[in-house]
């Protein structure tokens, strides 16, 4: 009977893993396809033609797309900053909630209702609001809504981790003489790691991958590389070894961080998530 | 400690949450700088009354139940087969997750190419297996099931993992007792695994929720909302009221049934999942 | 109908001494911010930025946004105060979308920089229809699209198909002028293999039928058959037997073009009409323009051996109570527009002097890179390409069907509009809705509402300038 459970659980997950890697294999195909096997008919399954060009002109430009480096970069500074932002403010938050329970049941629960919120209920009101306040296009602009976006899902996480602290540490050095905050620095912070890992790549890879507040806000000035792909795809011109290829080149931090993401995901949400709410 | 992060939710959460409130009662007219007017209730009448939004609904839901139910359901079965890999679990989890570190508008593009009619691996596969072609992103179920099926592909892995970690949590020792008394593999899956993932299977589960009803890169990129209106989802639409038709009113008051019915959608799940359970 | 050599030596030199004055009126180096259409549309302005920094001091930043939904740019920038862009481009269905109130009226700085010669080399149709309104003008058009029927001549003057067809119908295998004909000659050449390719062929493929582009096949049919955008009240004016009747036409037609057709994309319907053999192609200026060229995007399928194959004509129309009307499709083209929060408008119309002068023009319409189609009076001698070989029978005939152009809606909420109009013309056509009174009800229902929401008396206002500039660019539309 274990064998063939085992077997069934290879069945599983190999059947898992062509379903999920098959798309990013057509991805990388199409990437590196010349331009003329792309849509062929019939369809052409296995590699057929090898080209670097649509790498090339996705990286360099060409009469008929710009370079994408440039929108690379404003995603990485976007979405860094932020990721940096909400942690840290999540982290301070969600220290005070779990260890002192400031602000109480009611901030708890205001917090995590915003969890509740699908961002584009509020892209209406946004647009106004940055207009009004001159924020439309800006880098403060995005950075302000992403942080805020992804506080109360970096909050939630960061309790559960919180919570799971065995709270001696700090009450000793507390003890010993440490101030308030060199007790949260020096001894929760450290012991807060894995929980700050994973936060930060949950905020890193959702404020990379969104599109439509990036767009709808933004996009000429602060061009990010999600608002970078649809412009390859106009009525005439379809280049879609260049999507592929910028698909590609957008999705390796993605990709980074899910290899470290796999070895924190599986012991920090079970540490920090489940039991919450 | 706390001030900073509540400053920033009333100023970009609650407050423009507030607004859209303000705004769903008026109507904004077209220049620029003129100033709303009262509708009241207006603009929700108009809503009840627009078979398009009707219809977003609608579509949103099924999408919603199917592929949250799918996830839900398929992620399990990921999970238990994952829970018996021990060598190379690192690798595997991390090729698994690849897809839901893919941003949604590559996801809705790369699905769309899989499924274009004539020049698409879907097709071709379906041809190898002997199976007739669709027209998916032109018909009827076919563009919802495309849809679901690009959002099970996201999601399901990361699912898993949230109840992989679950599954991780149920101490070894009552497994082995359960076995010593002779329970087979169903009894303890209902009465031992079951129970320990609930919770796991309510974050799961809500936060799916949440995200299939924002949907909008996936369904835009994958059907542009065809055949005709036919997967025009709740978050396509909403946007379209409020920037191709310019109707602030109309797409705020959209907003705020959002909110509402979400909130209510994940009142009732809660209470369906957690039950009568007292709080872990 | 072309201009003769020393006409277009006179506009070329009349328009070089006015660009030399370019360099007279230019400030500093200043820098505009221009949205464009992405893609192939670019080397519309491309052509120019060296020409421009030296000549003008002029910088050009070009911001792209893409076609369908340029517009939106534009009406952004126009909510949030301005100053995102100085010049925009957008497909002219937006025109009045945009002249009531983003678009800075251009008249004055035409007297200004005496351009007045350079926009009256704009041919008729595109200088009435779709760079005026409301009395002024607001826009230039810099890509002519309108779309005429391409048929093979392999397949239409073949002497032993000619006798089938005649032995099977009884009337001689002519360029169809009806879409009842067209209909007839479409599935006579379905199915078996006429062509070259060896395949069975097909009768009938369209330029696209996605859901947002296919108004561009219906309307035209719709119009022929003796409709209108709106009737004078401003309720539909295709919610009729005339609606109805291009909706039904142009479904049956479906069955045949190449399988899977309406879910293919622009660039995916282009491979087939090379890659199979088509008997009648509607397709827009691009095909006949670029089409003998080896590097155009037509080129991988064998494009310019094909192209030989291709005869020009006219869309078919109908013929009701012994009056035949019928219209080619005007949809799409582009204009370029200078925003009226830009507080460089001399230095835009200089861009917009720079694309309209023949010598410059001509880099971007003489390019197989390049996607803008004849617009020019100027455009149509084939002496003016250098490095294409559009044939002389083409250009004829794309000069000839601008004549009778149908052109776009282009009310203010023509975005939404037309997305009601779309939405169900595709639920037609894809079998969703079996009923096409249905759809166009349904369709009707939503631009009433849309008509009360902006304001009816408003919108009849400036229908009746629109239906006034129809009338003077000679199209024979049914004034409902």
């Amino acid at each position: 009977m274990r064998t063939r459970g085992s077997w069934g659980a290879a069945v599983v997950i190999a059947a898992a893993l062509a379903f999920a890697l098959f798309p990013v294999y057509w991805i990388v195909l199409t990437a590196f396809r010349p331009r003329g096997e792309i849509f062929s008919h019939p369809v052409r399954l296995l590699p057929s033609g090898f080209t670097l060009d649509n790498l090339k002109y996705v990286w360099l430009g060409s009469g008929t797309s710009q370079p994408v480096l440039p929108f690379l970069g404003t995603s990485l500074l976007i979405a860094g900053i932020s990721t940096i932002l909400a942690t840290s403010l999540g982290v301070a938050c969600a220290y005070a909630m779990g260890r002192h329970r400031a602000g109480g049941k009611a901030f708890a629960m205001w917090i995590l209702s915003q969890r509740f919120l699908p961002a584009i209920a509020l892209i209406v009101p946004l647009f106004i609001l940055f207009r009004k306040f001159s924020l439309f296009d800006t880098y403060t602009g995005l950075i302000l809504l992403y942080t805020t976006l992804h506080l109360p899902l970096a909050v939630w996480l960061l309790l559960g981790f919180v919570r799971q602290l065995p709270a001696d540490l700090e009450e000793a050095a507390l003890i010993d003489g440490a101030s308030y905050f060199g007790a949260f620095f020096r001894v929760a912070l450290p012991l807060l790691r894995p929980g700050i890992a994973v936060t930060s790549i949950f905020v890193f890879l959702f404020s990379w991958n969104e599109f439509l507040f990036a767009y709808q806000l933004a996009g000429d000035e602060v061009a990010t590389i999600t608002v970078y792909l649809p412009r390859l795809r106009s009525a005439i011109a379809e280049l879609y070894g260049e999507i592929a290829a910028a698909a590609l080149l957008s999705v390796i931090p993605g990709m980074a961080f899910a290899w470290v993401m796999q070895r924190y995901l599986v012991n920090g949400l079970t540490l920090g998530g489940g039991k919450e709410l | 400690m706390i001030a900073p992060a509540a400053a920033l939710f009333l100023a970009v959460g609650t407050g423009p949450l507030l607004y859209a409130l303000y705004a769903s009662m008026h109507a904004f007219p077209s220049e620029a700088d003129a100033a709303p007017e009262w509708r009241g209730a207006g603009n929700f009448i108009d809503l009840s009354r627009d078979p398009q939004f009707l219809q977003s609904m609608g579509v949103t839901g099924v999408v919603t139940v199917l592929a949250v139910a799918l996830q839900l359901g398929l992620g399990f079965v990921l999970a238990l087969a994952l829970n018996r890999v021990h060598r190379g679990r690192g690798v595997i989890v991390s090729l698994l997750l690849i897809p839901s570190a893919i941003a949604p508008i590559v996801a809705g593009i790369a699905w769309w190419m899989l499924f274009s009619a004539r020049t698409g691996p879907v097709n071709a596969l379906l041809e190898i297996a002997g199976i007739p072609s669709v027209e998916w992103t032109v018909t009827m179920p076919w563009a919802l099931i495309a849809i679901v099926t690009a959002l099970v592909w996201q999601w399901t892995p990361f699912v898993a993992v949230i109840l992989l970690g679950g599954l991780t949590t149920i101490p070894p020792s009552v497994v082995e007792a359960a076995r010593l008394d002779g329970a087979g593999p169903w009894r303890t899956l209902r009465h031992i695994t079951l129970p320990y993932l609930r919770p796991f299977f309510l974050v799961a589960g809500l936060l799916m929720i949440i995200e299939m009803v924002r949907l909008y890169e996936v369904p835009f990129y994958l059907t542009q909302g065809g055949p005709g209106n036919e997967t025009v989802l709740s978050g396509i639409y909403l946007f379209k009221l409020a920037f191709n038709f310019r109707n602030f009113g109309g797409a705020s008051a959209m907003a705020l049934l959002f909110v509402i019915v979400l909130t209510a959608i994940a009142s009732l799940y809660v209470r369906l999942v957690a039950g009568k359970e007292r709080t872990v | 109908m072309n201009l003769t050599r020393r006409e277009m030596l006179r506009f070329g030199t009349g328009a070089v001494a006015l660009a030399a004055g370019c360099g007279k009126s230019a400030e500093a180096a200043t820098t505009l911010k221009v949205m464009s259409h992405p893609g192939q549309i670019l080397p519309i302005l491309t052509h120019h930025t060296e020409y421009l920094k030296k000549t003008c001091g002029v910088s050009l930043r070009i911001l792209e946004s893409p076609d369908p939904t340029s517009y939106l740019d534009a009406v952004k920038d126009h909510q949030t105060g301005g100053g995102r862009y100085d010049i925009a481009m957008v497909f002219p269905r937006f025109n009045g979308e945009l002249a009531t109130g983003y678009f800075r009226p251009l008249d004055d700085l035409i007297e200004k920089h005496q351009a007045r010669p350079l926009f009256d080399n704009i041919v008729d149709a595109y200088r009435i229809l779709y760079s005026e309104w409301g009395g002024k003008t607001v826009a230039v058009p810099v890509d002519g699209d309108v779309a005429m029927l391409y048929y093979r001549k392999d397949a239409l003057e073949n002497p032993d198909y000619r006798k089938k067809y005649k032995d099977k119908h009884g009337v001689e295998l002519t360029v169809p002028r009806t879409w009842e004909e067209f209909a007839r000659v479409a599935e006579f050449f379905t199915g078996w293999a006429w062509g070259p390719t060896g395949r069975p062929g097909f009768g009938f493929q369209s330029s696209t039928w996605e859901r947002s582009y296919i108004d561009q096949q219906w309307a035209p049919m719709m119009a022929s058959a003796g409709g209108n955008w709106f009737t004078r009240d401003l309720k539909p004016g295709w919610n009729n037997a005339a609606g109805v009747r291009a909706l039904r036409d142009l479904k049956a037609l479906l069955a045949y073009a190449p399988p899977g057709t309406t879910s293919l994309s622009w660039n995916q319907t282009m491979e087939n009409i090379f890659a199979e053999d088509v008997a009648l192609v509607l397709w827009y200026m691009d095909l006949g323009r670029l089409g003998m060229s080896p590097n155009s995007w037509f080129a991988k399928n064998g494009g310019p051996a094909k192209m030989k194959n291709f005869g020009y004509s006219p869309w078919p129309g109908y013929e009701i109570s012994g009056q035949y009307r019928n219209f080619n499709s005007m949809f799409y083209g582009r204009v370029l527009g200078i925003s009226r929060f830009s507080k460089q408008p001399d230095a835009a119309f200089q861009v917009l002097k720079t694309v309209l002068t023949p010598e410059r023009r001509v880099l971007a319409l003489d390019d197989d890179q390049s996607g803008s189609d004849m617009f020019l009076k100027s455009d149509y001698d084939p002496a003016v390409f250098k490095k294409l070989s559009p044939p002389r029978e083409f250009l004829e005939t794309a000069r000839r069907v601008l004549d009778n152009g149908f052109p776009e809606m282009q009310l203010p909420g023509a975005g939404e509009y037309l997305d009601a109009l779309q939405g169900q013309i595709h639920s037609f056509l894809t079998g969703n809705e079996s009923d096409p009174a249905k759809a166009l009800q349904a369709a009707a229902d939503r631009w009433e509402a849309i008509t009360d929401r902006l304001g009816r008396e408003r919108q009849a206002t400036y229908w009746a300038e629109v239906t006034s500039r129809y009338k003077r660019a000679g199209l024979k539309v049914a004034e409902l």
